[in-house]
């Protein structure tokens, strides 16, 4: 968390904006369903709606919809700033390292932090984070609400989904194991590659091909023995966790059900918490989801942190320990 | 003749890096090329590595002229040592096959007996990524090392000993000594001193080869 906050310390400004047009389209969104609730009771009750509730949940509609838009803008302009700061940050880094710190280092190991961490840090900066943001605090606003709405029914059928939401979580951190272990796969297969051409002289010098080929072929076979490890085991957890998705709609269906027959919930109620259960059972049965995403978004961030702050800590005492490729 | 040389040009694109070199060298003779910064010296080192195809003019190098004859038939060791990030082991022999004795030889002969047998794993101690668990010392020798092992005819030397200070170089080049025994050695170089003992001196100026004069 340390490093997100560093991310995004010099668009403080900027990122609060945004946080607060969630806020707000959040609350705003809670407030039509609850008059979409009392709209569907009146129809229920053989009235019709009637013209200032209407007027207002088009209000409702036309500034959601409008928080929504400032909340992209914001955040997409957020994110590629913060991104921009981050890459300006290890590019100066890069230039004022010493001669001997970067003779030592792989090339395609260096281009790997600053392409492929990097684009992948911008892409969920850009795609996700912000949008995790908002399913956080769409979760806990509309959990309040539905609370506030009918205490029983919301704990009854979110009771099972917390279950659920263990078990996601040990298969979050099962999946990013698998996404470490892949990760550094594709490093050491980078290495490789990198070295491969910066001795090329001397591969064909010496005719080495046999020995680099076959320390390629290890390495490729290891990241794609990682890679298909880390998509059967997310696959299989994920089926698992689709599988148990539909629990909560079940339960919203059966005790919701038996409780407007008993008189104790209405039916715009009931739709209302079919309408929103998706934003609070939905986020905690695919946490595995999020916290294998954020996860990997962390590692890559602190990849490149560590690339930035170990900066003049490199070490020019030679021993015979280290990794080879 | 062990190298012939007729002819030679060579540029990059619009430079012009050699011009119409000529060079005829005995079996086991031992030719030092003395040049600056940019002079083509080590431009004319890869054409008779075999590493640069010749487009204008004639190269033959021990009884072979395709690239790839020509490759066999030299041992080169460079300014970096261009070591792979694997065993000691496995930079000397390149993945050929290779006995223990052959290898143990070459490594004496690199004087890094001492130092390899200090080592807890021994030859199959790594080396680290670009030689970065080891001295420069030490990895030039092992380059040195793998040049000897390979046994070819005729060894090429671009200023081995161009990165390493002066006591690590001395030692660098009493390495050599066993390397270069016996063999057809061309060594570019700016540092006279490194040839003085050999057999003739050329001097590479303005993509042309001249004889020093003494």
């Amino acid at each position: 968390m340390k490093r997100i906050f560093k991310l995004f310390q010099k668009r403080k400004g900027i990122v609060l904006l945004t946080m607060f047009c969630c806020v707000g389209s959040v609350v705003i969104t809670l407030l039509w369903n609850k008059d979409l609730a009392v709209m569907i009771d009146g129809v229920q009750g053989g009235m019709g709606p009637d013209r200032e509730r209407v007027a207002w949940c088009v209000v409702y509609l036309i500034l959601a919809a409008l928080l929504q838009g400032a909340m992209q803008f914001f955040s997409a302009y957020a994110g590629e700033y913060a991104v921009h700061d981050l890459r300006m940050e290890l590019a100066r880094v890069t230039m004022g390292r010493e001669y001997a710190s970067v003779a030592k280092e792989n090339s395609a190991e260096l281009v790997s932090v600053q392409q492929n961490e990097m684009e992948e840090i911008n892409r969920y900066v850009s795609d996700n984070l912000f949008t995790l943001c908002t399913t956080v605090i769409n979760f806990v606003f509309t959990l309040l609400f539905l609370l506030t709405q009918n205490a029983k029914l919301t704990l009854l059928y979110l009771l099972p989904v917390a279950g659920m939401a263990v078990y996601t979580t040990l298969s979050g951190k099962v999946i990013y194991r698998y996404t470490k272990r892949e990760q550094e796969q594709q490093k050491k297969m980078n290495g490789v590659a990198g070295t491969l051409l910066s001795l090329f002289p001397v591969v064909r010098l010496y005719e080495a091909e046999l020995l680099l080929e076959e320390r390629y072929t290890e390495r490729i076979d290891g990241w794609k023995n990682a890679v298909v490890t880390q998509e059967k085991t997310k696959a299989k957890l994920m089926s698992i966790s689709g599988m148990l998705s539909c629990i909560p709609l079940v339960l919203l269906m059966l005790v919701g059900g038996r409780m407007i027959l008993k008189g104790m919930l209405s039916i715009g109620m009931l739709y209302v918490f079919i309408n929103l259960s998706g934003n609070v059972s939905g986020v905690m049965i695919n946490i595995s989801v999020h916290l294998a995403n954020f996860r990997r978004f962390c590692g890559n961030l602190e990849r490149v942190w560590e690339g930035i702050e170990t900066e003049g800590e490199q070490e020019h005492e030679y021993r015979i320990t280290g990794d080879s490729f | 003749m062990s190298i012939v040389l007729r002819e030679i040009r060579f540029s990059y694109g619009e430079k012009k890096i050699l011009d119409r070199i000529s060079l005829t060298v005995r079996e086991k003779e031992h030719i030092g090329i003395l040049g600056g910064s940019g002079s083509g010296k080590s431009t004319l080192l890869k054409i008779l590595a075999g590493l640069y195809p010749v487009k204008e003019g004639y190269c033959e190098v021990a009884g072979e002229h395709a690239p790839e004859g020509i490759r066999k038939r030299v041992a080169v060791v460079m300014q970096t040592p261009g070591l792979f990030p694997l065993s000691i082991r496995e930079n000397i022999t390149c993945g050929h096959s290779m006995t223990e004795e052959k290898v143990w030889e070459a490594v004496r002969a690199a004087q890094l007996e001492e130092w390899v047998r200090g080592l807890t794993d021994g030859l199959d101690s790594l080396v680290g990524e670009r030689g970065g668990n080891i001295s420069g010392g030490q990895a030039q020798r092992i380059a040195i090392a793998r040049a000897i092992a390979k046994d070819a005819p005729v060894v090429l030397l671009d200023e081995p000993t161009s990165a390493l200070d002066g006591e690590t170089a001395d030692a660098l080049l009493r390495a050599m000594e066993r390397l270069t025994e016996g063999k057809t050695v061309i060594h570019v170089t700016h540092r006279e001193e490194t040839i003085q003992n050999y057999d003739r001196i050329l001097v590479l100026k303005g993509g042309k080869l001249f004889e020093k004069e003494s």
